[in-house]
């Protein structure tokens, strides 16, 4: 008897809790009760965290009714593992930063929610405004079921930062295609200097690396997937691979890690350090005075420009209650309005999700040529395939790499077996 | 003049007993010492450059002016809190190691029971096993008992150690058989036999276990890192995790940071060497009478 009482008691909480699924989006929570939400996020050092603290308390100034807590992780690997972590235990944070094969395994679990309604909602953004955010980053936010799930947060793309003083040394003009890069590699390469330094990544970690060798292999008129599916020993692809080796072998490029090209720009070393714009305010500390330094667009090939859009969107959890999900959308809405992007990406070298921030940041673009051309840059950026076997897939990338430039495979053998093994992560 | 003859015999003397008897090893301890002490020396010099002096080529290797990264440092971080944690974290972890060591090392090696060399081999069994393969169902079982973000996540977990178990567990094997059957005429229980023969005389061991749990306690990173949130219950090895970034590393925040919280450790293990050694070497003599 009991128990039948309890269950009939349980009904309205379910038919309120249902309610909660199929009711749109509620009003922004700052008008409601008192409301804390977690961001779990790797902005932890440097003016990325001076930055993000900034903008959290101006929110919280504007949004009295909210609090934000920022849980910091020190980069992105060990914030993917707290995620799942939270995730498995059925304790997430009420948003978090997440590349889009990471959003793809947590929408595949149901661990987050889609984001479709909260754009479209009374609270969300109007079609005007959605049209200002960049094309590639707003068609990064659906995964492949074409559901917005994510939100965008901290975008990037890849550029080229140059020892100019070094370059006109050596009366070596700036590259614009891959092919001259390997020329400029010769002149450069003379004593105890070299052209470039990069990081492969590994299995677990891919690095900037990873993804500027991926940027070449669609610039040579590869693909990264094709039909759902694993593309990585494509001729490009093994095209592409074979020049890195052949620069490496003559001592062009050199192999490091933990930001090696940045270390052997700023010490006077090597002449170039592609990496992403986000990396544009180490770069400038780690150059100082020393020579002067100048950026310029990722080469092409012979298909023409790529790049690779980095950096990552936002993505809310769904443990979260009807008022945290509320609060949280409020949050990630307002930090990727013109001004807060604006202020971000001044702050850390990130760019601004929105055209409509490029007004804003016309006295600091005229200073700072360096986002105008990231920004342009991103007509040519392709974002990480939204798939959950990419994780594997492109850890992969970083193994046929190491092996290649590192223990002198054969590229088509190395992305052969990179392949394998990814195709073998499909199922 | 005999008595400035005397004098000068003695000071001639005094120099000879200064000098080293084998000059060869002193200069080899002399080498060795420099190599340890140099990513130390290192990291002072780094922790006065600036962001660009670190990057320069050739490096330099005497410390810059800017001592402006031990203020910005300090302030990054509540790092009197994260270095009570750890020393409270350490401290408890070494206590219940040595704990759970002697019983089971005494177990293991003293008592005589079936089955006692399988369940030898279960506990060397756990050494098989990485870290980072137990990290989430670990995380899962911590949130399940309301332990995530504790001080108790971070010590009992900890508390038991297969290379204490092992070491004291040979350490009791090697107790001459005279002894245990001494103590058991006289009608001492086996805890009493632990506590007032074994134990003393295991005085190297629990010096070496102690060390190296506290060591290893003080160097832990990836446990409280995925374990933890709040900076309230956090050791110093998380916090300095905040110079570590996404596209860079903040090298001069996180020496100055390395060297604030490294110097009180020194300290205390250089003013406590002498105690630590002479404890270590106690129960030597002990043991061979």
């Amino acid at each position: 008897m009991r128990a039948r009482r309890l269950s009939l008691a349980g009904i309205p909480t379910a038919v309120a809790t249902l309610a909660t699924f199929v009711v749109a989006p509620a009003a922004p929570a700052a008008a409601a009760a008192k409301v804390s939400i977690s961001f779990m996020e790797a902005m932890s050092s440097g003016t990325q965290k001076t930055a993000l603290s900034a903008l959290t308390s101006e929110f919280e100034k504007a949004n009295p009714g909210i609090t934000v807590q920022l849980v910091a992780e020190p980069d992105y690997g060990t914030l993917l593992q707290k995620e799942e972590a939270a995730v498995a235990a059925g304790n997430p944070p009420t948003m978090g930063q997440a590349y889009e094969n990471w959003a793809a395994t947590f929408a595949a679990s149901k661990a987050i929610v889609p984001l479709g309604g909260y754009v479209s909602g009374k609270h969300g953004v109007s079609g005007a405004a959605q049209k200002q955010i960049w094309p590639s980053v707003w068609k990064d936010l659906y995964l492949p079921d074409g559901k917005i799930w994510m939100w965008p947060f901290n975008k990037s793309d890849y550029v080229v930062y140059y020892n100019s003083d070094m370059l006109a040394k050596n009366h070596v003009s700036v590259p614009t295609t891959w092919a001259q890069w390997v020329a400029d590699g010769a002149k450069l390469t003379t004593g105890a200097d070299w052209a470039e330094s990069i990081d492969t990544g590994t299995l677990s970690a891919p690095a900037n690396g990873t993804y500027v060798y991926l940027s070449m292999v669609r610039a040579y008129g590869g693909t990264w997937t094709n039909n759902q599916k694993p593309t990585l020993d494509t001729p490009a692809a093994v095209s592409a691979l074979s020049m890195l080796q052949s620069m490496v072998k003559k001592g062009y490029v050199k192999i490091g890690t933990n930001y090696p090209g940045q270390t052997a720009l700023g010490a006077g070393r090597s002449a170039f350090d592609i990496s992403t714009v986000a990396g544009y305010p180490y770069v400038v500390d780690a150059v100082g005075k020393k020579f002067t330094l100048e950026v310029a667009a990722v080469p092409s090939g012979p298909a023409g420009q790529a790049n690779a859009l980095e950096g990552t969107n936002v993505v809310m959890f769904s443990k979260a209650t009807r008022a945290e999900r509320s609060a949280a959308w409020s949050f990630m809405k307002w930090l990727s309005e013109p001004k807060q992007t604006a202020y971000w990406a001044e702050e850390t070298g990130y760019l601004p999700v929105t055209k409509a921030a490029l007004p804003l940041m016309a006295g600091y673009d005229a200073t700072h040529p360096y986002q105008k051309i990231a920004a342009e840059e991103l007509q040519y950026a392709t974002p990480s395939p939204p798939f959950s076997w990419w994780t594997e897939a492109v850890g992969q990338v970083g193994t046929a790499l190491q092996a290649a430039l590192v223990n002198g495979e054969a590229p088509a053998q190395a992305l052969a077996a990179a392949q394998q093994k990814a195709m073998a992560a499909l199922h | 003049m005999a008595a400035r003859l005397a004098v000068a015999l003695r000071v001639g003397a005094r120099w000879r007993r200064a000098l080293p008897r084998r000059p060869g090893s002193t200069l080899a301890v002399v080498l060795i010492g420099a190599l340890f002490a140099f990513p130390f020396y290192w990291v002072i010099t780094t922790s006065f450059d600036t962001s660009s002096e670190v990057y320069s080529f050739p490096p330099r290797f005497f410390p810059g002016g800017d001592a402006g990264n031990y203020a910005r440092a300090w302030g990054e971080a509540p790092w009197v809190h994260y270095f009570l944690n750890t020393v409270l974290i350490a401290g408890c972890t070494v206590v219940l190691v040595l704990a759970t060591s002697l019983l089971a090392g005494f177990a293991l090696g003293v008592m005589r029971y079936r089955g006692r060399e399988i369940c030898f081999v279960l506990v060397l069994m756990i050494l098989m096993v990485p870290q980072v393969v137990l990290i989430i169902p670990d995380y899962i079982v911590l949130d399940d008992i309301h332990w995530l973000n504790t001080y108790w996540a971070q010590i009992v977990p900890w508390g038991a150690s297969v290379f204490g178990i092992f070491l004291l567990r040979q350490f009791f094997q090697s107790l001459p058989e005279e002894l245990i059957e001494a103590a058991e005429l006289d009608g001492a229980s086996q805890l009493r036999f632990l506590w007032k023969v074994a134990a003393p005389l295991a005085w190297p061991a629990i010096i070496t276990i102690g060390l190296y749990v506290f060591i290893g306690s003080w160097d832990s990173f990836l446990w409280p890192f995925i374990m933890t949130s709040s900076a309230s219950v956090q050791p110093i090895e998380v916090g300095l995790a905040t110079f570590l970034g996404t596209n860079g590393t903040d090298w001069t925040g996180l020496s100055a940071a390395v060297v604030f919280t490294s110097l009180p450790v020194m300290v205390v293990f250089m003013l406590s060497q002498r105690r630590l050694v002479e404890g270590a070497f106690a129960g030597t003599g002990a043991v061979k009478g």
